[in-house]
């Protein structure tokens, strides 16, 4: 089986490498023998032994990590969410393999976890020429243009669902996919969407963070939120990666214990959205609703894509800055705003507003931790 | 409760020893590798007399000397072949008894070098120094150095043991504190099970005959804590001669001077700056057996204890080498059936590459490692559990597994971007950012590099090592030096250059005034 695999292979690049059109193609066919079989390549110079983490591990184990919560959006909606995550990667696929092309490098493997965690930000609703363009338009605006993965500012991501909440704001912003019921209608995965046949009522309802948002302002009684216990295990409306908190940590502290995370990004920005979230309910302001504006913690944390952003989001590496000290700092950054967008402003979710905002600053906290520690270092010396 | 938490945190944490006492002494950053496949069994062969030496006339600390033996002359193992007093040098010795038969220029890994070639006549007897004393406790501080200094011991170390002779990089009374190093950091290094096990007397008086020599103000004898029974012993053997035992981790790499002197004594090294410049000479445990050897057998330095470890051996071991026997005679024979090996000398993380067999080993080889070149391309690679994988991360299931790890010569990825991933800030011992140097470095920004301390980089390897995107970033960094001393240097050759021309015009000037003046 690896022999014909290995022969079919050789064939390939012997055809691509003699004809002079098709030489273009080399980075694909690179890239497909370098996913079966690992590299011969031997060191060069010192030292001659190298650690066996690669940068395809790296971004396979994020994979995993999402897997839990992949699993679970399966359960809950259905073929949907496989449509979704197939046509995302199909689309930032092309557009990856293009770029790589065009360029003669090497496809990048960071492309796997975009192609992954873009669809577990949007609802299942979502038509698939929106996921596709979504992800074309993160692909190539959040990563490429930049010069590919390692050279991003932003998680391409997040670029990808801000550009569809931009474009299609009426199809994002309101992901009530959740069908409203379904508990009581003993509603269990492959159903509902699988028959194409969508009840109006199913549709209605809204995300636990749009319904707090109304109940706040009065305009939503209070028994519409979940309970508790629902927003941890699940039973929550929401984007195809974001209704199980329970999943995500699981996965996320699997990143983590493989360090492929930072343990100090994703603590910080918990941390801190917990801690402030908690101050300000306690003692902020009082909506007309008679509710705090500020949710509590456990309401804040589990519900929306709080979990999602801060595990997987927030995490990663390109984006985020490398020094341990920034790193708290950015992840501070990400759970402050976040709690001020959700309860402040006019928008129910602010995750990806954090997460790019902070982004943003990444570079000029990397940059004053470098200046603090060699000043420093000056000084001493 | 911490005990069961124990093995948890250090899998997260990656803090290197599980038993740790609480006495050990440690730096931030650093690694501690697993167990490899290939590390050296506790035996220690004769690697047997090779018919045909070739000796170095570079060897260690010091510049090249003249031979003083002309082709054909007859040599014993102990005779000095080449000498010269007057450069920092120290005299290198012949190491096998028979006869010169050429002189010629060799290519070491660290450049070219007059070599004297010698057959052998398979004798292992070898010439004593002449002593004037039965007792090593006669001995005067200026017979030993003489006596170092003839035997070719003062080349060892980093930056040579300093003598009157002019043997070091400092004046031997600018030795304030000695460190010996006994901790094997390295895969496929010396353990100190079989360096130093059943050497502990010989290792105490030489000892004292450095401290009869140095006089210094403290000696500190830096070892892994890892085989507490050694430690003990050792604790009790040199309590008298107050040298200080500190245990230390055994993340690489504690053993580099740099490191070693901030450890033990809380002397910071600065960047560009040496060990030796702060008074604190730092040399391998190793030295002071040659020290015992030479100082109370009269032995010069004419064989070295080396270690042979790495996968590609058939028995990893340590051997007994006579200075001079080119690499095939140590290596053949002893390397597993039916692969590609490749000879690595000293260490399998900055060590060279040996291409050509021929060549010799010096007096400062410790390690001659094979290391299997690994061409196989397994299938889904980066899928697979890994048991016998070591990594700085924990995405092997080799880091909890008991198994000996993989040592091949692999790259195990393909090169990629930098993602960002802080591994290497991490392991750095300095506590650099090796990422963002060699991006100066690429971007030709060697200013700035300058600023984030790329002198403070000791070449440890570290940072290549753990690098999950395979960039050679200790590679970069040591083309940035090069770069920016290049540069210094032609500024300092500028401005002497400008300087001069001053000078002249000066000259003129006054000249011309003196002139104006006569008329």
């Amino acid at each position: 089986m690896l022999r014909i695999l290995r022969i079919l292979l050789d064939k390939a690049h012997e055809v691509i490498e003699g004809n002079e059109r098709l030489r273009r193609i080399v980075p694909l066919i690179n890239a497909t023998d370098a996913f079966f079989f690992g590299p011969s390549e031997v060191t060069e110079s010192a030292p001659h032994i190298r650690d066996r983490m690669d940068v395809k591990r790296y971004m396979t184990l994020v994979i995993i990590g999402l897997m839990p919560a992949v699993v679970l959006s399966l359960h809950f909606f259905g073929w949907v969410a496989l449509r979704t995550i197939i046509v995302s990667y199909i689309f930032g696929g092309t557009v990856e393999v293009i770029f790589a092309c065009v360029r003669r490098e090497p496809i990048n493997e960071g492309f796997l976890v975009t192609g992954m965690l873009f669809p577990l930000t949007l609802p299942a609703t979502t038509p698939w020429w929106v996921v596709a363009f979504g992800i074309v338009a993160g692909v190539t605006l959040g990563k490429e243009i930049f010069g590919g993965t390692g050279k991003n500012f932003f998680n391409p991501a997040l670029i990808g669902r801000l550009t569809i909440f931009l474009t299609f704001p009426l199809l994002v912003a309101q992901p009530d996919v959740w069908p409203h019921n379904a508990a009581e209608q003993g509603y269990s995965g492959f159903s509902t969407y699988e028959t194409g046949r969508i009840s109006v009522d199913t549709y209605t309802g809204a995300t636990p963070l749009t319904a707090r948002k109304n109940v706040v302002r009065g305009e939503l009684d209070e028994d519409v939120l979940p309970a508790k216990r629902d927003l941890f295990l699940g039973r929550i409306r929401g984007s195809l990666g974001e209704p199980c908190s329970l999943a995500l940590i699981l996965g996320g502290l699997f990143i983590i214990l493989v360090r492929v995370a930072s343990w100090r990004i994703v603590l910080s920005c918990i941390l801190t959205g917990g801690v402030f979230t908690l101050i300000m309910n306690r003692f902020g302001p009082i909506g007309e609703g008679g509710l705090p504006v500020f949710a509590d913690p456990v309401y804040t944390l589990f519900s929306g894509g709080y979990m999602l952003g801060a595990f997987f989001m927030a995490t990663d590496p390109v984006s985020a800055p490398i020094n341990k000290g920034a790193k708290w700092f950015y992840g501070a950054l990400i759970g402050f705003s976040t709690v001020i967008i959700r309860s402040i402003a006019g928008f129910p979710e602010g995750m990806m507003f954090s997460i790019l905002l902070a982004n943003i600053f990444s570079p000029l906290m990397e940059q004053i931790a470098t200046g603090i520690r060699y000043r420093r270092e000056a000084v001493r010396a | 409760m911490e005990s069961i938490l124990r093995p948890f945190i250090h899998k997260v944490t990656g803090v290197c020893s599980l038993k740790a006492s609480p006495i050990e002494k440690t730096f931030k950053g650093g690694y501690c590798f697993k167990p490899f496949k290939g590390e050296i069994e506790n035996r220690v062969v004769n690697i047997p007399i090779p018919k045909t030496v070739i000796i170095p006339l570079r060897q260690g600390y010091g510049e090249e000397v003249p031979a003083v033996v002309k082709v054909g002359a007859n040599v014993k193992a102990g005779t000095v072949l080449g000498r010269d007093d007057s450069s920092i040098s120290t005299p290198v010795i012949c190491s096998v008894s028979g006869v010169v038969k050429d002189i010629r220029t060799i290519l070491l890994s660290n450049g070219e070098t007059k070599a004297v070639v010698v057959e052998s006549d398979g004798r292992s007897s070898f010439e004593a120094m002449p002593r004037d004393y039965t007792d090593y406790r006669n001995a005067g501080a200026d017979q030993i150095e003489l006596m170092l200094y003839e035997g070719g011991l003062t080349a060892l170390g980093e930056w040579g043991l300093p003598t009157r002779y002019n043997t070091g990089a400092v004046a031997p009374n600018a030795v304030k504190r000695i460190i010996i190093t006994a901790v094997p950091t390295e895969p496929f290094v010396m353990t100190n099970q079989v360096l130093l096990s059943n050497s502990l007397r010989r290792f105490a008086i030489g000892c004292e005959i450095l401290r009869t020599f140095y006089r210094p103000e403290s000696m500190h004898l830096a070892m892994s804590g890892k085989d507490q029974m050694l430690v003990q012993k050792m604790r009790a053997e040199l309590t008298e001669l107050k040298v200080i035992v500190h245990e230390v981790s055994r993340k690489h790499p504690q053993a580099f001077s740099e490191v070693v002197t901030e450890t033990c004594l809380d002397i910071k090294v600065p960047d560009r700056g040496r060990a030796i410049d702060m008074g604190v000479l730092v040399i391998d445990a190793q030295v002071v057996l040659h020290v015992h050897d030479a100082i109370v057998e009269g032995k010069p330095l004419i064989e070295r204890i080396v270690a042979l470890g790495g996968g590609a051996y058939s028995g990893p071991c340590a051997a007994t080498v006579r200075i001079g026997t080119m690499i095939k005679d140590i290596v053949d024979g002893s390397i597993r059936e039916g692969i590609e090996p490749r000879i690595v000398l000293n260490s399998s993380l900055t060590g060279p590459k040996i291409i050509d067999h021929s060549v010799p080993v010096d007096r400062t080889v410790y390690a001659v490692i094979a290391l299997e070149e690994f061409r196989e391309r397994p299938f889904m690679h980066f899928v697979r559990p890994g048991a016998d994988y070591d990594s700085n991360s924990n995405s092997f299931l080799g880091r909890i597994t008991g198994l000996f790890k993989r040592s091949d010569t692999n790259l195990g990825g393909e090169l990629r971007a930098c993602i960002s991933c802080g591994y290497c800030e991490e392991v750095c011992p300095r506590d650099l950012m090796p990422h963002y140097l060699s991006k100066c470095i690429n971007a030709d920004f060697p200013e700035e590099a300058e600023t984030v301390r790329i002198f403070g980089c000791i070449e440890c390897g570290l940072c290549s090592y753990v690098c999950p995107s395979k960039i050679p970033l200790m590679d970069d960094i040591i083309k940035g030096k090069r770069i920016i001393i290049a540069e210094e240097e032609e500024f300092r050759k500028r401005v002497e250059a400008a300087e001069e021309e001053r000078k002249l015009s000066e000259k003129e000037e006054s000249a011309e005034e003196n002139e104006t003046e006569n008329a």
